[in-house]
């Protein structure tokens, strides 16, 4: 039974047939996995970037400005979240309901707001520096085209009495004043950026890459003390209310770091609400004003004199019953004598004196002595709008104005100048750099005079604050204190004005100086105008509060003890 | 399929199992790093607040003025004030 009739049945199939379908199987199937190679291998990075991007995003890190605080850690200015709400004029869409809610919101009156909105096209800041709170209740009106920004809000708990210290910022949290624009680097923070995977409702799930660490702004200590800052500043006030003065500076040193504790004006502002400031109040008098110092100037002027040998604290002086006529100016003194010795002419602040002892020595001299303690020259200290004062270069000088810059007309220096310059009394001779930061060592000073002549000006300056002397009301009960009164005419369109500048620049405790108090009163009304009567009495309050402040140990408790002695068991 | 197949499937799901808790935790852990994060920077403002409102309040002007106005204090005047150096007579504590 061999199959033969099957053999009809059996089909004839051409073999390039199966060929061709197992070919085109074949090339599908390579199409396929080569397309797979492709994605899965080699262009993976691609599509997982797109992938990725469906879901992850860049956050900024913020970065908040450093705080600024006091040598005891009193902070002066710190920086808290504020937002600002902005929006974009072509997209916002208002109902008229919204408008009014809006309008109340942002504190303003609606044709304020909108005028604002109906400007140029682009974008406009409805309200900067907004608490979170006020900022999220105008978001929650859903308006189309608002949009918040987040920022910093800079506050300044000590208000009026570090302003003009420390100064403010803008709206932008950048310096624009004082120790905030004078350390505007160290204190800016940097915001940083990081890459984010968020999940669908937005919570951030996962850290893919640091674009960019933030930058922290720095704190910064102040060399100033809020205390003390606080007695110079109610001190200073009182005098500039009770004399009607236009104006008014205080500083306060420490003498053997150079730091200054304290530095006030008046008039001040409030740097939390800064509308409507005028110049005048925004001025920091004693560093960027400057004013012909007068007599304060005599003790170095002595001290020149000194050092080149040509006197000595007991040399007499003749002072011509007390005018001294050169060329066709006359110099005269309040209270009349025939001679002084070189320690009286600074006792009684006689200006014939400190004249004639300034023409025995070449100008140079006097100028070198100037220019060593600081006159002149801007104090370096970094601050804004920081003033050298001027001194003219002392080949043009004339004898009378050798002679009348001798009791410091002609010339012009800044409260803190002086201040500073008073240091080489304090220092047996060394004048040591200002901080405006808190120091623990102090930086290296100059040796300037001699500490024979600083000792011989001190011992001087003491006999100031005597009895007999021009400021016996600088006197500060326990201390014993040193210091010289200066009262300068005012110069008004280069002539001098029957208005004044009273100072008093002094140190203390004479034993061992630990602190230079400097004021200056100006313009101060009425008859009394003298710095031994407005600034001496401040120098003497502000003084004594600040040295039992600081612990420093009495050097004369004499002076309280024995007027006040059948009483003190009472009050121990 | 041999012993060793079944075996090693059964490592592979186990592992992959692994994988999916260990990603799991890691998230869970991740998110609470996260609000530990905003929790700080939250605190930090209310530090930041707290010692603006306790500098504002602390400052001498205002405390000096509300004991002269507000509870009729004075300032002593120097006649009023008493040096007191201890080992002296009549300043024993």
């Amino acid at each position: 039974m061999k199959p033969v009739a099957r053999k009809k049945l059996a089909l004839r199939l051409e073999r390039w047939r199966s060929l061709l379908v197992q070919g085109v199987l074949l090339a599908g199937f390579a199409a396929m996995t080569a397309r797979a190679a492709w994605l899965q291998g080699l262009n993976s990075g691609f599509l997982q970037q797109k992938g990725e991007e469906r879901y992850s995003r860049v956050l900024s890190i913020p970065a908040s400005r450093g705080i600024i605080r006091d040598r005891n850690g009193e902070p002066l200015a710190i920086s808290i979240p504020a937002e600002s709400l902005w929006a974009n004029r072509e997209d916002i869409e208002l109902t008229p309901g919204q408008r009014q809610v809006l309008a109340r919101s942002l504190n303003e009156t609606l044709p304020d707001m909108e005028h604002r909105l109906h400007g140029e096209s682009g974008m406009v800041y409805l309200k900067r520096q907004l608490p979170p709170e006020e900022a999220q209740r105008v978001m929650d009106l859903k308006i189309p085209g608002v949009f918040v920004q987040h920022g910093f809000h800079r506050a300044y708990p000590k208000a009026n009495e570090m302003a003009h210290l420390v100064g403010f910022t803008d709206a932008d949290d950048k310096g624009q004043e004082g120790v905030e624009l004078a350390f505007q680097n160290s204190l800016e923070g940097v915001p940083g950026a990081r890459r984010v995977i968020r999940d669908r409702a937005g919570h951030v799930i996962e850290d893919v890459e640091n674009i960019r660490l933030p930058r922290q702004g720095q704190d910064l200590s102040l060399s100033v003390d809020a205390r003390i800052q606080h007695l110079a500043a109610r001190e200073l006030r009182q005098a500039v209310e009770s004399s009607h003065a236009k104006a008014g500076a205080a500083v306060v040193l420490d003498s053997r770091t150079g730091e200054i504790l304290a530095l006030v004006n008046s008039p001040d502002y409030d740097p939390n609400q800064r509308g409507g400031l005028s110049g005048a109040e925004l001025r920091n008098r004693a560093i960027t004003d400057t004013y012909e110092p007068g007599s304060t100037i005599k003790p170095f002027t002595i001290a020149a004199a000194l050092e080149a040998g040509k006197v000595q604290p007991d040399t007499v002086i003749s002072t011509h019953g007390g005018v001294l006529s050169i060329g066709n100016h006359l110099i005269h003194d309040d209270h009349v004598a025939e001679s002084y010795t070189v320690s009286e002419v600074i006792k009684h602040s006689s200006n014939v004196g400190a004249a004639r002892i300034a023409l025995s020595l070449p100008p140079v001299q006097l100028w070198d002595m100037f220019t060593d303690v600081g006159f002149g020259q801007k104090p370096k200290l970094g601050f804004p709008g920081e003033s050298g004062g001027r001194l003219r270069p002392y080949q043009n000088w004339k004898p009378i104005e050798q002679a009348t810059m001798a009791f410091g007309n002609g010339m012009t220096v800044s409260l803190l100048q002086m201040a500073r310059a008073y240091t080489v009394f304090a220092n047996d001779g060394i004048l040591r750099p200002l901080s405006l930061i808190r120091t623990t060592t102090p930086a290296k000073g100059r040796q300037v005079i001699s500490a024979r002549t600083a000792h011989q000006v001190l011992t001087m300056l003491e006999t100031v604050v005597s009895a007999e002397g021009t400021a016996p009301q600088a006197r500060v009960p326990g201390y014993r204190v040193a210091g010289k009164t200066g009262t300068a005419h005012k110069v008004v369109k280069g002539h001098y004005v029957n208005k004044y500048v009273a100072s008093f620049i002094g140190l203390a405790p004479v034993t061992a100086p630990r602190i230079i108090v400097a004021i200056m009163v100006d313009e101060p009304e009425g008859s009394r105008y003298y710095g031994g009567q407005i600034a001496a009495p401040v120098f003497s309050a502000l003084t004594g509060e600040v040295l039992q402040l600081l612990e420093v140990p009495p050097d004369a408790p004499d002076t309280v003890a024995s007027s006040h002695a059948p009483n003190a068991e009472h009050h121990t | 399929m041999s012993r060793s197949d079944i075996l090693l499937f059964v490592c592979v799901v186990v592992l992959a199992l692994g994988v999916i808790h260990g990603q799991q935790h890691a998230r869970r852990l991740f998110i609470d790093l996260q609000q530990a994060r905003d929790q700080q920077v939250q605190l930090q403002t209310e530090g930041d607040q707290l010692q603006i409102e306790e500098g504002t309040l602390s400052a001498s002007r205002r405390v000096e003025d509300r004991a002269i106005r507000g509870l009729k204090m004075q300032l002593p005047k120097s006649e009023q004030k008493r040096l007191v150096v201890l080992g002296q007579p009549g300043s024993t504590p």
